[in-house]
């Protein structure tokens, strides 16, 4: 055991060096995300209000728990004290004891409050309880009723040993000697009471709560000492106390808490002096992941959208920030045409690998393993995400994707949709579908796990809203997203796909269809493609008549355009965007649409 | 009577009451009763009267696509930067298989003779993807109260012949050889803010060096073997102040790439607030705000301004709403943010939708959006 593995350097006085070895342990096992989850975390935040303290949630339960560094002092382990062959004298203090308290912060909702402080009960039912929480060490006193137990952090200065222990009543009951009244009228003879005289006023399974936070902690530090903890647990009992109408605490005679500990330990024992201890042959309540295999494989998230959406620009801003958190992934961009604009315009933010001419949803199905072959071999990264045309049926996508579970793991089919063009005529009578109820639209919106309702600005609150109520109707399980310029709080995806792990996502519902029926494919709806090229620079009303032609839905591509020099030229749902782009290379006009003369 | 629903309904009158006191109670073991209480601390480290800020280079690498073919390629953000096999440590060995002894072998005769150009020619032939190396580097220019001008050297970048090239094109070389820059600051051990040391040894070898003391110690024997002969100072973990108005800020933290420990720079400027600057703010830029509004006493308690690369945070936010750099700033109403490197093209995009006071800059040396303030820009606190 060497605690350099955590901390790279020696102990020494700065009084908070066991918040140094806590940062530490806890920030080192989340440079991979996918290996602090399959520790059981899921999700940290560290709030440096006047004390170092951190709020978390680990797997398996509901509660937000914080931890407050309180301090810490040098002190002697038992086992050095009495060791006879030492040279040192007896009482040279030979390890730091450091504390930290506990606090557990159940939903609102959760009747598990029920049973907590009247004060906790009632800070939680007050606004702002969630947000309050994330700043819990800010020294509100009504945060003190969920303070529940304790976390003890034991580090030898020779640096060959660290304990973790957690100290928390097996029930936290304190009793209200006088009761306590519902209303102020108490003497009166018909009192109600919150809690009758002589009954507990809280009463918390105080240890069972702050186990899997616990099991989760000492799993991180085997990890990160490639060490397996030797685990023991004690019981030590102190007086319950007994609360009085004056304000009294007092001890309760009758009545006994008893304070259960659990210890990990690496290296020799630093355990105090008097502390009885059991050991116990594994961690109880560690973390297991459910499905260890689908871990090793890395995840492919499917991104669909109807031309034209926004596909590309939300991909960007996800990317970005997913980078921002160094989880690096890879793109598999596929488009309708033989342009890889899309492609060129994410040139430098990542691993691109283009599948061109064709749509993935048919032609390219084949090719969609070469395809993922090579990106993964290029970078073995914990995710991608495969771009499909504006015209590719997810479903058809997903039955492709089945014959390559050997190489990757399902992930989410997330949806752009656009507002714009699926608001649908202005006297659409309340109700009535809109453009999203037929051909590949529908279908993109109903295998959907995430839709992204983006440019919701360009339309008003009132069509969004009713937007959003017709993609539920088509979609009720999704989860429904609106986005400008495709941003979107990003780390709901991963939130969402959490949720989902066991249940299933509807984009893995088998989609079953009535005999002699196939799934819409966009071939059938005589979509096509043509890429115009133009020598000379382009006239803003030749460009205009151009993209005018009816039937045509989607035009793209990088053109030189008169007065303007090259630009980035995007058409979609009747909007036309063009953006100057001096460095890039012309790559003609990409027109995507129903019409054959296009 | 269920008390959620007596709560819910009339629960204000009885605040004061019994339910009041109450509330006062807690779990107290008694073993921890005795320890002392840490308040906000507020140190106090005087005031200066402005900083500038001129970026040196903030390209750390030029494309991230290869960047992260290298790290995936290399076993992932676990492994030790030494061993990536990156310049200009290559060993001709392959990705994930190089180290310290073997690379520097290599160019150390042409880091003697200061041609720093033949070394990474030669790291080039032995290394993955050299001419992917950029770097990230800052002068830091104090002007104090009486108006005297100190000048920090704020890390120095990656690859020796861009940073040769970016010193030279802000004047650094010069400086550095005429003893104009009072300290050299290397804020944490990243490949991308230290390996291009040498160009700082060759033009300067006596600068003052200024390290967090968790460098391992490749890190600590790079310094020796640039033929660095000055002093080092290694910073240990809290404040340590530079001069009045000035203060390096040592964070204790694991990053990834086998790194430990990255220091900040603080400002005070008189009547203005704390001005920021960071390298990569793997901390996190949550606690390194929260840990100067703790920790430091700074004018008119506002925290004015904030230079360099910002990550928000090393973890996934447990509540997903809140995994997002743009609302994590919102509670320190910054008046002046320079903002590259990595934080993120879109994020800085993101700032400037939001109405954050960025400084745009000019998109040139390689800069990639004038959103950064980039490669040759500028910045000055106050304005």
């Amino acid at each position: 055991m060497k605690l350099e593995h955590i901390l790279p350097r020696a102990l020494g006085d700065s009084h908070s060096e066991c918040a140094s070895i806590f940062t530490s342990l806890v920030m080192g096992a989340h440079f991979e995300r996918s290996r602090a989850r399959s520790l059981g975390w899921r999700g940290v935040r560290p709030s440096a209000s006047e004390h170092p303290a951190w709020t978390c949630r680990v797997a398996g339960s509901g509660l937000v728990f914080g931890i407050r560094f309180d301090g810490e002092e040098r002190c002697v382990a038992a086992s050095h004290a009495v060791s006879p062959d030492s040279d040192q004298a007896a009482s040279a203090p030979h390890c730091l004891r450091g504390y930290f308290s506990l606090y557990a912060f159940p939903p609102a909702d959760s009747p598990l409050l029920d049973s907590f402080p009247l004060a906790a009960l009632q800070r939680a039912l007050s606004p702002g309880y969630e947000d309050a929480i994330r700043e819990f060490s800010g020294g509100e006193p009504a945060f003190q009723a969920f303070r529940m137990g304790q976390l003890r952090l034991d580090a030898s200065f020779a640096g060959d040993a660290l304990a973790l222990t957690l100290e928390a009543p097996a029930r936290h009951r304190v009793l209200a000697a006088d009761g306590i009244a519902a209303d102020a009228r108490a003497d009166a003879p018909e009192t109600v009471w919150l809690v009758a005289p002589g009954a507990p006023e809280c009463d918390v399974p105080a240890f069972r709560l702050f186990m899997r936070l616990f099991a989760v902690l000492a799993a991180t530090a085997e990890q990160r000492l490639d060490e397996k903890a030797a685990v023991s647990r004690g019981l030590s009992s102190m007086p319950r106390m007994c609360f009085h109408r004056d304000g009294r605490m007092e001890n309760c005679p009758e009545e006994k808490e008893f304070l259960m500990n659990c210890t990990a330990s690496f290296g020799p024992s630093l355990a105090p002096a008097g502390e009885a201890l059991t050991p116990l042959r594994s961690l109880p309540a560690r973390y297991r992941t459910e499905e260890p295999e689908r871990r090793s494989l890395p995840v492919l998230h499917v991104l669909t959208g109807f031309l034209g959406a926004g596909k590309t620009t939300f991909l960007r801003r996800w990317l970005d920030f997913l980078h921002g958190r160094e989880r690096y992934t890879g793109v598999i961009q596929n488009e309708f045409g033989k342009v890889a604009l899309d492609a060129a315009l994410m040139k430098g933010d990542t691993v691109v690998e283009a599948l061109d001419e064709g749509c993935v949803c048919c032609s390219l199905a084949d090719s969609l393993r070469p395809g993922l072959e090579r990106i993964i071999a290029a970078m073995p990264a914990e995710q991608f995400v495969l771009e499909t045309t504006g015209l590719a049926n997810p479903a058809n996508v997903m039955e492709a994707l089945n014959g390559l579970r050997d190489l990757v793991a399902p992930g989410l089919v997330i949806t752009v949709a656009d507002a714009l063009d699926l608001r649908g005529d202005t006297g659409l009578s309340p109700g009535a579908p809109g453009p999203e109820n037929a051909g590949i639209r529908r279908a993109q919106i109903r295998k959907a796990d995430v839709i992204i309702v983006n440019k919701s600005d360009m339309v008003s609150p009132a069509e969004l809203e009713a937007l959003i109520s017709r993609l539920r109707a088509l979609n009720g399980k999704a989860l429904v997203l609106p986005a400008r310029y495709g941003n979107i709080p990003f780390a709901k995806l991963d939130a969402w796909l959490d949720a989902h792990s066991e249940a299933r996502l509807p984009s893995h519902v088998p989609h079953i269809l009535p005999m002699e029926q196939r799934d819409v494919t966009h071939a059938e709806e005589g979509y096509s493609a043509r890429i115009v090229t133009f020598e000379e620079p382009v006239s803003l009303e030749t460009l205009k008549r151009l993209i005018a032609r009816p039937g045509l839905c989607r035009a793209k591509g990088i053109i030189p355009i008169e007065g303007k020099g090259i630009c980035i030229v995007q058409y979609a749902a009747a909007r036309l965007e063009i953006t100057p782009a001096p460095g890039e290379i012309p790559a003609g006009l990409t027109l995507i649409g129903t019409n054959p003369a296009i | 009577m269920n008390r959620r629903e007596f709560l819910k309904g009339a629960s204000l009158g009885l605040g004061a009451g019994a339910l009041g006191a109450m509330g006062l109670y807690s779990y107290t073991p008694a073993r921890s009763a005795f320890l002392p209480d840490v308040n906000r601390q507020m140190a106090d480290f005087g005031v200066c009267r402005s900083v500038k800020v001129t970026n040196i280079s903030e390209t750390s690498w030029f494309d991230n696509g290869v960047f992260m073919k290298n790290v995936t390629g290399a076993g992932g953000l676990l492994v030790d930067q030494y061993t990536f096999n990156w310049a200009p440590f290559g060993n001709g060995k392959g990705i994930g298989k190089g180290s310290y002894e073997e690379g520097i072998a290599r160019i150390k005769p042409y880091i003697q003779k200061g041609d720093l150009h033949g070394a990474w020619a030669v790291a080039r032939e032995n290394s993955v993807d050299a001419d992917n190396a950029g770097g990230f580097s800052c002068l830091v220019e104090v002007e104090a109260m009486d108006g005297k001008v100190s000048r920090y050297l704020f890390d120095c970048g990656w690859n020796y012949d861009w940073m040769e090239e970016s010193f030279k094109r802000e004047g650094i070389d010069n400086m550095l050889a005429n003893g104009e820059i009072d300290g050299f600051i290397q804020t944490h051990e990243h490949m991308d803010h230290y390996w291009a040391f040498p160009v700082v040894a060759k033009y300067g070898p006596s600068v003052h060096v200024y390290t967090p003391s968790t460098f391992y110690p490749q890190g600590k024997q790079y310094i020796k073997d640039s033929g660095h002969t000055g002093e080092v100072t290694e910073v240990k973990k809290g404040l340590f102040s530079l001069q009045p108005g000035v203060a390096l800020y040592q964070f204790e933290c694991p990053i990834i790439f086998k790194v430990f420990g990255e220091m900040s720079l603080y400002c005070n400027v008189k009547d203005v607030g704390l001005v920021s600057i960071t390298g990569c703010c793997h901390q996190g830029i949550i606690l390194f705000a929260d840990t100067a509004y703790k920790e430091l006493k700074y004018e008119k308690d506002q925290f004015y301004g904030l230079y360099g690369g910002l990550h928000i945070s090393p973890f996934d936010d447990w509540d997903p709403k809140y995994d997002d750099l743009v609302i994590g700033l919102k509670k320190w109403n910054l008046q002046r943010v320079g903002c590259n490197h990595c934080t993120g093209l879109i994020t800085a995009q993101k700032f400037v939708d939001a109405g954050y006071p960025v400084v745009q800059g000019t998109a040139r040396f390689r800069s990639k959006t004038t959103n950064y303030l980039g490669n040759g820009d500028i910045i000055t606190f106050p304005a």
